[in-house]
């Protein structure tokens, strides 16, 4: 098959969730972190939006996951402190999400 | 049992673990070969290039891939410092040192992102570099006259057409499923245990 053939090309952003290590993939920036902080200030509802669109919820995480409710900006990005720091932030104005 | 309120939070890895092996092969060893076809290419076109179709077309597709090239081996040398594993952090540090600064660890976590951000960009221009390398030589090899040049135009359109195959490749490799949630296991008497 074409997939064990050596090319030259080189894939990439790969990720997967700290916690669960279930992958996911795709490009973030720090903006998104600084917009996810920001909707999280602003309230739950916008925070709940700012999570449906940043693609959370197409993160396949396991049913127990305690971070599937965070944007996978965040999950990319944080080290493990500001992690822990989102994932309570998160948890003061989503609840279990 | 009340539940613990921190999360459990594992240590930062790459999904496929191999990676960045297979990362830095293409960086250290891939990008210098392909860097230095391109620099002979170079050498080749300026001194012959009356044999050429499309001289200045080639010339310029072909120092753009070297500079490409040489700028992977660059920022993926920048970017590899920032990779280490847990077992590299305690060959420097005595397990007291460890205690004494809890930060190292978390450093870790943070430079692997580092080296995720920074890698990326040599991933772009070791992809470009390779694109452009091919398109120099499928147009370097397009006729200038008509001596054998049904067999030079059969050998461009090869390389064009390895060009296509390599811009899917990219392009597949970028949005390639990372694969969904592990199969549970069937049972071998049809059970579910």
């Amino acid at each position: 098959m074409l997939y064990d053939v050596t090319l030259p090309g080189n894939g990439v952003d790969l990720h997967q969730c700290p916690s669960c290590v279930r992958p996911f993939r795709g490009h973030y920036t720090r903006d998104q972190v600084d917009d996810w902080e920001r909707a999280l200030e602003q309230g739950e509802s916008l925070a709940r939006a700012h999570l449906e669109q940043s693609g959370a919820f197409e993160v396949l995480h396991t049913a127990t996951c305690p971070l599937r409710c965070l944007p996978p900006a965040v999950l990319a990005l944080c080290p493990e402190s500001e992690l822990r720091a989102q994932y309570h932030k998160g948890r003061a104005v989503l609840g279990d999400c | 049992m009340e539940q613990s309120k921190e999360p459990y939070i594992g240590p930062r890895a790459p999904h496929f673990l191999g990676y960045p092996e297979a990362s830095a092969t293409a960086q250290t060893v891939a990008a210098p070969l392909l860097a230095g076809a391109s620099l002979s290419l170079i050498g080749v076109i300026i001194v012959d290039g009356g044999d050429f179709r499309w001289p200045g077309v080639t010339l310029l597709l072909v120092v753009t891939s070297a500079i490409a090239l040489i700028a992977t081996m660059q920022i993926g040398a920048d970017a590899r410092k920032y990779l280490y594993n847990r077992q590299t952090v305690e060959a420097w540090y005595a397990p007291e040192d460890l205690e004494r600064n809890s930060e190292l660890l978390e450093r870790r976590s943070a430079h692997f992102i580092q080296w995720q951000v920074r890698n990326r960009r040599a991933v772009i221009t070791f992809n470009t570099g390779t694109m452009l390398l091919i398109f120099s030589v499928a147009t370097a090899l397009v006729p200038p006259h008509d001596e054998q040049a049904a067999w030079r135009w059969a050998a461009a359109g090869l390389a064009l057409a390895g060009a296509l195959v390599e811009a899917w490749w990219i392009h597949h490799l970028f949005h390639e499923d990372p694969g969904g949630p592990p199969q549970k296991p069937k049972s071998l008497n049809g059970g579910d245990g």
